[in-house]
């Protein structure tokens, strides 16, 4: 991991090194005064960068925020924290317009600090590891693209709309909507299955299959609906699977 | 008889994709084939249309997995074959009078006649969706009662349609004429009175709530000018200490000043004086509100509006529908968990704009798809109607979209509205 810091005042560095030398002694640590600086040592995008921003700069009343803009036109893998006095945050827009992974108020005591500041480096990791060894799915909708994890969708769903051709998709911890038909979509990954003609659903994520009801289960209360000359296929593949666990 | 087939044929043509077009449902190739067996079997009997009805209501609940109510499906299925009957008497009537060729006689009136019907049908739904819309969304004992006087007068239509089967006359086809247009005129005022009530409803909650915050806004100016007495004071007092070297003393005031700056419920309420980014003083009446409620019981509060907030995406009306509902939803889920927290962010990028409701929950994950099912209550209130709302409300415009998430005890609410529909 490398560091650079960003902060006008030389007390609030030192005391940032003090407390990231206590989280990790050998830390390589770059500090910057002005953001123009920091930015010639950026060269290209690493995921192992972590920015730590101030946004009330000397001459500007939002360079860190200016700075944390230019950023990201070199470094769009690196980490973003914000470390600033709590009137300054601004969470959610930053969360959208640079990734900002987390806000810390400089009026808190080195030990708040430094705990916010190990939880983000955990977090760090984890990102790093699931990246590494997780299939991923795009998802295209009318402004943005989303990247989600496989082995988090439960099923796509096509929305009743005459016109346009649109998909519902239905995650562990997400609910939106997407371009797309379901003909592509099973496509897309081994684990996708057609079963129902507005369902596609993920047969790694499936608990239970009610076939009575003609209703797949994800958990207690997410279901979809399976049509009759699914059922015989379905469960073959069920079969499959948990024999295969 | 093939003029009969054909005839017979393009009719239950017409009527499944105004069935289709209205009520939303789609079929697929097994039921349009029950569609047509239906039909043969029809075809001697007397009383055929009372089946074809009754066999389309099946077929429909079938097809669409039942997932609207039967008085719904009888509606739709009324609507769509009563009206195309009426309309093929009323064209055979007059056609015949105008053109010997114009009825269902031959085979050019037939298809002259049913192209005329088709486009019909389909541009009076056209013409009426947002009437129905409006009206489908009002509150439920009006709905009722306007699905029941529609069915009442689609059974009138029907059973006298069946009686006077073969020897029409022009008076009995005026009456066709005339309870038609009263029929569509009844929906279309009904609709057009509740937008107008709902307007005013507006209106007056506007009003109401802009004094509201302008006596707010007074109020946070007398706290500001408090809080800059006090420190001038104090930092009077921190002047005379200083001067005297008096260490203790020195340490006592800075504490002093200190201490009411890390209070952060303080900045919550100056946040409200964001809303001067919102310009179209309903929705900053609707924001105003609901804040206002939320600090009110409790919950801690996060604005962050930075940008000029117009709505230019949607009907106005709609929009403070959409906010309240997820408003509502968000203020009812915090005050259920153990730290309320409400976060609203509108964040502006060149050619996209969104709307972040974000609430803190009291379990680690709610589950987000039964949240969206018709009907679907949880024990406190009645939040799935809602979001069935919103979704619907949202279906209209192609340049808005809804996303909801939820974990770490978070459950987030991100409507994106972008400038163009890329297709």
């Amino acid at each position: 991991m490398k560091i650079f810091i960003l902060e006008d005042d030389s007390l609030q560095i030192l005391r940032l090194k003090l407390i990231l030398e206590s989280i990790q002694p050998n830390l390589v640590i770059q500090t910057f005064k002005e953001s123009d600086k920091l930015l010639q040592h950026i060269t290209q995008p690493d995921e192992n960068n972590i920015y730590l921003l101030d946004i009330e700069l000397k001459n500007s009343r939002y360079g860190g925020f200016e700075a944390s803009q230019r950023i990201r036109e070199i470094d769009n893998l690196g980490t973003i924290i914000f470390i600033t006095t709590h009137s300054e945050f601004m969470r959610k827009t930053y969360e959208y317009r640079v990734a900002a992974l987390d806000f810390i108020d400089k009026i808190q005591t080195n030990d708040e600090i430094k705990q916010s500041l190990v939880t983000d480096f955990q977090l760090i990791k984890e990102r790093q590891n699931l990246n590494e060894e997780t299939e991923f799915i795009e998802l295209e909708s009318n402004s943005e693209i989303f990247r989600i994890p496989v082995s988090d969708i439960y099923f796509f769903e096509t929305i009743t709309d005459l016109t346009k051709r649109k998909l519902s998709v239905y995650t562990k911890s997400q609910h939106f909507v997407v371009k797309g038909n379901l003909k592509s979509i099973e496509t897309k990954s081994d684990s996708f299955i057609r079963v129902h003609r507005s369902f596609v659903a993920n047969v790694g994520n499936i608990k239970k299959f009610d076939s009575k009801e003609k209703k797949l289960y994800f958990n207690e209360s997410t279901y979809c609906l399976v049509s009759r000359k699914n059922i015989g296929p379905l469960k073959n593949i069920l079969k499959e699977r948990f024999m295969e666990m | 008889m093939g003029i009969y087939v054909f005839g017979m044929l393009s009719t239950l043509i017409i009527e499944v994709i105004t069935l289709s077009y209205s009520s939303k449902v789609k079929f697929d190739f097994l039921h349009i084939v029950v569609f047509i067996l239906l039909m043969v079997i029809c075809i001697p009997i007397k009383i055929s249309n009372l089946i074809m009805i009754i066999g389309g209501v099946l077929i429909t609940y079938h097809q669409d997995n039942g997932r609207d109510s039967w008085l719904r499906y009888i509606i739709f299925v009324m609507y769509s074959f009563v009206t195309t009957w009426i309309l093929q008497v009323v064209l055979n009537f007059y056609g015949n009078k105008i053109y010997d060729w114009f009825n269902y006689n031959n085979y050019l009136g037939t298809l002259v006649c049913q192209s005329i019907i088709f486009l019909m049908q389909v541009g009076i739904i056209y013409w009426f969706k947002d009437s129905l819309e409006i009206l489908s969304m009002s509150d439920s004992s009006k709905k009722r009662k306007m699905e029941l006087v529609a069915i009442v007068f689609l059974a009138i239509y029907l059973i006298y349609g069946s009686t006077f089967n073969d020897n029409y006359n022009s008076w009995w086809v005026s009456i066709y004429v005339i309870g038609l247009i009263l029929f569509w005129g009844y929906i279309r005022a009904l609709a057009l009175l509740e937008t107008k009530r709902e307007l005013d409803e507006l209106k007056d909650f506007e009003l109401q709530n802009i004094e509201n915050y302008a006596n707010k806004i007074e109020e946070m100016y007398q706290g500001l000018r408090r809080f800059r007495h006090d420190y001038l004071n104090i930092l009077l007092s921190m002047d005379q200490a200083i001067k005297s070297g008096n260490l203790e003393l020195i340490e006592e005031i800075y504490t002093k000043i200190m201490e009411p700056s890390k209070e952060k419920i303080n900045a919550a309420y100056y946040d409200l004086g964001k809303l001067k980014h919102v310009k179209t003083s309903a929705i900053k009446s609707i924001l105003y509100n609901k804040f206002s409620y939320a600090t009110r019981e409790g919950v801690e509060l996060e604005i962050e509006i930075n940008d000029d907030v117009t709505i230019q995406y949607t009907r106005l009306l709609d929009a403070v529908r959409i906010l309240s509902i997820l408003l509502d939803n968000a203020i009812e889920a915090a005050l259920e968990s153990e730290e309320p927290r409400l976060l609203v962010a509108y964040i502006k990028e060149t050619d996209i704009e969104r709307v972040i409701i974000e609430n803190s929950t009291k379990v680690e994950r709610v589950e987000i798809a039964p949240l969206f099912k018709e009907n679907y209550t949880t024990k406190s209130g009645n939040r799935g109607q809602g979001l069935a709302t919103v979704k619907r409300l949202i279906g209209h415009y192609p340049n808005v979209s809804l996303k909801t998430s939820s974990r770490d005890y978070t459950f987030t609410q991100e409507l994106v509205l972008n400038k163009e529909e890329k297709r």
